[in-house]
C-alpha cells in the first residue's frame, strides 16, 4: 500500500499554531521551485519526487544537488518533461547507469540530445560505449549533438564526418579540427 | 512587543511528521501571490496580512476578495505599497469608511489618484465630499485624474475646466461633454 503523504503549511504566532492547511500542488510547486539546490533538502526532495503532480517532479528534476535515490526515482518517471530536466542535472550525470541512459536515449530525442551533448559527464559509464550507442540512433538532431561534442571519441567523429547530412558532417569536422 | 510569526512546510507520512521546513518570506510571498482570489482563502490571507515582509502583505492587499477584517488590518499598514494596492481592491471600495479614505488621500499622491479614479465607487463615502477633498490637492496628476473621471460632480468639473494647467482643464471639459 502506498504511504499517505500530506503537505501542509502551518503558521505560528509566538510559537503557537494559528493556521494549518493542506497545500495545493501549485503551492507545493512554488515551495519546491524556490527551495535551495542543496543536498540538505534531500528529505523533502525524496518525498516530492514521488508526488503525483508532474509539474512538481519537474522542479525536483531541475535541481543539480539531488541524491542517488532521487535520481533513481525520477529516472523511472512517466513524464517526458521530468526526464528531459533530469538529463540536464549534474546529480543525474553522477549517478546514471548505462542501462538508464540507454533507455532514455531510446525513449526521447531531447533526452538523447542532452546526453549526447555531455557524454563525458556521465561518471558511471564508459564514454566510448555511450558514444557508440548514441551513434546508432537515427534521429539527425541526436547525431548532430554528438558531432558537436568534443568528448566524443575521434573514431566516432570521423564516421560522423562522412555522414550524408552535411550539417552533421560539417559539425563533426569542426569538432575534429579543434 | 510585536508577535513573531513563523511559517512552516510540514510533511506527514501516514500521520507522522517526516519533514518540517521553515518557509522563507519569499516562499510565503509566492504562495500568497499564487493563491486564488476567493473567500475560501481568507483564513490564509488573515494570517499573511500580519507577515513582517511588506512584499507578502502587498500580495494580500492586491486580492479583491479579502474579508473586512483583513482590510481593516491592512488599512493601518505602514507600507505605502500595501496601501496603494489596497485602495484598488473592491473590498476596500465596498467597506472603507470615509475617515479611512480621507486619511489615505492625504497620505500619498498615488493613492489619491486611485481614489479620484473610483470617486463614485466607495459605498460608505459621499462622492461630493471626496471630490472636494481631492480638488484641494496641489498635485496636477491628482487633479487631472479627478478631471478625467466623468463621475466627478459637475460642480467640481466646471471649476477644474478653468484650471490654469491645460491638461486638467482639457480633461474636465471632456468629462463635462461625456
Amino acid at each position: 500500500m502506498n504511504a499517505k503523504i500530506i503537505y501542509k503549511i502551518v503558521a505560528f504566532e509566538d510559537e503557537k499554531e494559528i493556521f494549518s492547511e493542506k497545500l495545493t500542488f501549485e503551492m507545493l510547486k512554488t515551495i519546491v521551485s524556490n527551495s535551495p539546490d542543496s543536498f540538505d533538502q534531500d528529505p523533502l526532495y525524496r518525498l516530492t519526487a514521488q508526488h503525483p503532480s508532474a509539474s512538481i517532479r519537474e522542479e525536483i528534476a531541475y535541481k543539480d544537488k539531488i541524491s542517488e535515490e532521487v535520481c533513481e526515482i525520477l529516472s523511472k518517471d512517466n513524464s517526458i518533461s521530468v526526464l528531459r530536466n533530469l538529463t540536464r542535472s549534474s546529480g543525474f550525470k553522477e549517478f546514471a547507469s548505462f542501462e538508464i541512459l540507454e533507455r532514455l536515449i531510446e525513449l526521447d530525442y531531447e533526452c538523447a540530445e542532452n546526453i549526447a551533448s555531455n557524454i563525458e559527464s556521465y561518471q558511471q559509464v564508459d564514454v566510448s560505449k555511450l558514444a557508440e550507442f548514441i551513434f546508432q540512433q537515427e534521429d539527425p538532431r541526436v547525431l548532430l549533438s554528438l558531432a558537436n561534442c568534443y568528448s566524443a571519441p575521434k573514431r566516432i567523429l570521423k564516421q560522423l564526418a562522412n555522414h550524408d547530412d552535411y550539417s552533421i558532417s560539417n559539425a563533426a569536422k569542426e569538432t575534429l579540427n579543434r | 512587543m510585536s508577535s513573531e510569526y513563523i511559517y512552516k512546510l510540514v510533511v506527514e507520512q501516514n500521520g507522522k511528521q517526516v519533514v518540517t521546513k521553515v518557509l522563507t518570506y519569499k516562499m510565503v510571498g509566492e504562495i500568497t501571490s499564487s493563491l486564488e482570489d476567493n473567500e475560501g482563502n481568507n483564513d490564509f490571507f488573515e494570517v499573511a496580512a500580519h507577515h513582517p515582509a511588506s512584499s507578502v502583505r502587498e500580495y494580500v492587499a492586491s486580492k479583491d476578495n479579502i474579508s473586512t477584517n483583513v482590510m481593516e488590518t491592512l488599512s493601518g499598514d505602514k507600507s505605502i505599497a500595501v496601501l496603494r494596492n489596497l485602495v484598488n481592491t473592491s473590498c476596500f471600495r465596498d467597506n472603507a469608511t470615509e475617515e479611512q479614505i480621507e486619511k489615505l488621500v492625504k497620505l500619498d499622491i498615488e493613492i489619491a489618484e486611485s481614489i479620484a479614479n473610483y470617486i463614485s465607487s466607495f459605498e460608505n463615502a459621499d462622492a461630493n465630499k471626496l471630490a472636494v477633498l481631492l480638488s484641494e490637492s496641489n498635485d496636477p496628476s491628482v487633479l487631472a485624474t479627478l478631471a478625467g473621471n466623468s463621475d466627478t460632480p459637475k460642480k467640481i468639473l466646471k471649476v477644474l475646466s478653468t484650471h490654469s494647467e491645460p491638461e486638467i482643464a482639457s480633461q474636465a471639459k471632456n468629462s463635462l461633454d461625456y
